[in-house]
């Protein structure tokens, strides 16, 4: 490992190829072996036993020091004494020769014996102190090692409480995380039943309002209903309805007949509209054309602009000349009633249609208001010569309509002719609704005769007429020509003829 | 490592080891990789090693009243003894077992072949250095001791110990990359002919190199 406070070049000479160099010595460096941790740290506790051991080596040896120096001064005191003693008698007898030298000489030996003693002793007490200096050498190492292992109990101890601790303070949030949980699948559980009973309720306002839809359904079909029925009644949308509902193609009368009554006039403007009791149920349809008549008496033409499902509507466009439609008259319509009306004249187009002014210095409403009046004026004077045009055509099917009776019976009818005397018969059948054909109980027997005019009567009521086209001695038959398409004639009616019918 | 309790047992003036176990702790833990890094270089063994790295230091605890000076060269000086007293066992010389050469257990046998063969060549081209050379490289390279260290350690000029540095290298190269471009490859280092150079007469160079000391 190079130390960085280390510069492997410091202080080299400038010279080539040092560059080279320090790579080596890079290399060097790092070729070099390391020791490792663990031989190291063998190492540093060898070092740290040698420098345990030192204080009781110390120790040892100064005891040893003293008791050789104890042990050699009893040596040179005993060789004293023996090297003394050689050189005298006996002890015994300088005991008794010489008293007070013997004496001393005694109590020589006797402090001697009593330093031998002594050595001994300090001999032996040298001997403890070395035990006792081993003993507390051990004792220190032992308390080193006890001292590390408290140190090592210790850590254990400590990292068992960091331990614990950290277990405790895991357990403790783990058990607030379970609580949380706990709370917020219940809050969830709760939210989850009250969403099922909120869905209940939803299900059951979605079935009420369905029904209160449906109900509103009918109720608004009825308000529209009413509405249309609103709309009818009044005049002005009636008018615009039936304006709206103009069509341009040409009426044509119904394939099967249809008869209703007016029930309703509007006059908008100079136009009449009205409205009549058969509609889409009685096949009526528009543009479809109705006759409208007051008993006998031709009112005017009706062109249907407007097809409900009972009613229908439309515009007068024949009005008769003397006669105004009025509620209550009747409209038929059927293919029967078509005659071949002659070709009318063809309406001059300058009559008709004049050229409407450039507006060249009017403003455009003053021009689109006198435009629309003399279209208005046009219009009007359309209708007067479609009814003029009308009024011809229903003469010459008068006309006509007789003429084909006669043909029927290749005889020549002669509508004028009455009995010179009253003859009262009574209708007793009706031979062919569809040709209102009848046939009455008298016959030339009583008079009657072919083309004879027969007045039907219904009690005080006349209510049509009858040309007799065949008779026989005791019956007649004959067409009812003027209200033919009434169907009112009904078996057991009055047919008189005589000189009180003319009028 | 921190021995509180160990130190709060020992009291002031009680002896001087506890006198001196934070001085020599400190040694330690300053030098001993190096000293153990370079007597495992010199021995290649790494077992021997350990032992010659712990005696030195139980030299130290034994002897550290007797420290004066700088702490490096005294400790140099107890590495260099141990050493030499290692080398003049010739016995011990003999050839190295493969296994108790820093044994690891993630290393293959081609691999501890290698590193044993690299260590012996470092070994042998330490060897070769005088012992002023071998004490600059000591500090130098084993103890991370920059030239103005060194020269204190050793009485020597920084400038001279940077040269002197300069010169082992290019000779230590020279030993350890025999074959270079455009020079003849070095001889192949012989760890007998390296005793014998060691017991030897030097050469001029390195007498006058070793004089300076």
């Amino acid at each position: 490992m190079i130390s960085p406070r280390n510069n492997m070049t410091e202080g080299w000479p400038e010279e080539t190829g040092n560059e080279e160099l320090a790579q080596f010595t890079e290399a060097f460096q790092q070729r070099l072996p390391q020791m490792s941790d663990l031989s190291l740290a063998r190492a540093e506790q060898a070092m740290w036993a040698e420098m345990d051991a030192k204080p009781a080596n110390q120790i040892a040896g100064s005891i040893w020091t003293t008791a050789a120096l104890a042990a050699s001064l009893l040596l040179a005191v005993s060789g004293w004494a023996m090297f003394f003693t050689s050189q005298d008698e006996p002890l015994v007898v300088t005991v008794h020769k010489r008293d007070a030298s013997d004496r001393e000489i005694a109590m020589r030996i006797a402090e001697s014996s009593r330093i031998g003693q002594l050595s001994d002793m300090n001999i032996k007490l040298a001997k403890h102190n070395v035990d006792l200096a081993n003993a507390q050498a051990d004792t220190t190492t032992k308390l080193r090692h006890a001292t590390s292992l408290h140190m090592a109990a210790e850590d254990r101890s400590r990292f068992t409480d960091s331990v614990n601790t950290q277990l405790t303070d895991f357990i403790k949030s783990s058990q607030k995380a379970i609580t949380a949980g706990q709370v917020d699948s219940a809050k969830l559980r709760l939210q989850f039943i009250e969403l099922v009973n909120r869905n209940k309720s939803l299900l059951n306002q979605i079935e009420t309002l369905s029904h209160v839809a449906d109900r509103q359904e009918e109720e608004l079909a009825a308000a529209y209903k009413r509405i249309a029925e609103f709309e009818m009644n009044d005049p002005s949308v009636l008018a615009y309805t039936i304006l709206q509902d103009r069509s341009e193609k040409e009426p044509f009368f119904s394939p099967v007949l249809i008869q209703g009554q007016i029930t309703r006039v509007e006059k908008v403007g100079g136009d009449t509209f009205v409205q009549i009791d058969v509609g889409q149920k009685h096949d009526v349809k528009q543009n479809m054309k109705f006759l409208v008549h007051r008993g006998e008496l031709y009112v005017g033409s009706l062109v249907i602009t407007f097809v409900d499902e009972q009613t229908a509507a439309g515009e007068i466009r024949f009005p008769g000349k003397d006669t105004m439609v009025k509620a209550g008259d009747g409209v038929v319509s059927g293919q029967r009633l078509l005659i071949t009306p002659r070709r009318p004249k063809p309406i001059r187009k300058k009559a008709e249609k004049p050229e409407p002014t450039e507006p060249i210095d009017l403003l455009k409403n003053e021009y689109d208001q006198i435009v629309n009046e003399m279209e208005k004026q046009t219009r009007h004077i359309r209708i007067m010569r479609q009814s003029v045009i009308e009024k011809q055509k229903q003469l010459a099917a008068t006309e006509v309509k007789l003429k084909r009776f006669a043909d029927r019976n290749s005889r020549t009818p002669n509508p004028k002719v009455i009995a010179k005397k009253e003859i009262r018969s009574k209708i007793t059948r009706l031979v062919n609704l569809t040709d209102r054909f009848a046939q009455i109980n008298v016959g030339s027997s009583s008079g009657v005769r072919n083309g004879m005019r027969f007045v039907i009567y219904r009690g005080d009521e006349r209510i049509g007429e009858m040309i007799t086209t065949s008779v026989t001695p005791n019956h007649a038959a004959g067409v009812v020509y003027v209200n033919p398409h009434l169907n009112i004639i009904k078996v057991g009616d009055v047919a008189v003829t005589g000189p009180g019918t003319t009028k | 490592m921190t021995r509180p309790r160990i130190y709060q047992m020992a009291r002031p003036g009680e002896s001087p080891i506890h006198d001196n176990r934070a001085q020599i702790e400190q040694l330690f833990h300053q030098q001993a990789r190096g000293v153990g890094n370079y007597v495992l270089v010199r021995t290649a063994d790494a077992e021997l090693a350990e032992t010659i790295t712990a005696r030195v230091f139980a030299i130290v605890v034994q002897r550290f009243e007797q420290c004066r000076g700088n702490n490096t060269a005294w400790l140099w000086s107890i590495v260099r003894s141990e050493l030499a007293r290692y080398f003049r066992d010739e016995s011990r010389r003999r050839g190295l077992p493969l296994n108790e050469l820093m044994p690891d257990a993630d290393d293959s046998p081609h691999q501890r072949l290698a590193r044993r063969e690299s260590t012996e060549q470092l070994s042998a081209a330490l060897d070769e250095l005088n012992e002023q050379d071998s004490t600059v490289v000591y500090m130098k390279f084993f103890q991370q001791m920059p030239n103005t260290e060194i020269a204190r350690a050793t009485g020597l000029t920084p400038t001279n110990v940077g040269v002197k540095l300069h010169r082992i290298l290019k000779r230590l190269r020279d030993k350890l990359e025999p074959v270079r471009e455009g020079e003849a490859p070095a001889e192949p280092l012989d760890r007998k002919r390296s005793n014998k150079a060691r017991q030897e007469p030097r050469p001029p160079e390195q007498i006058n190199s070793g004089a300076t000391t």
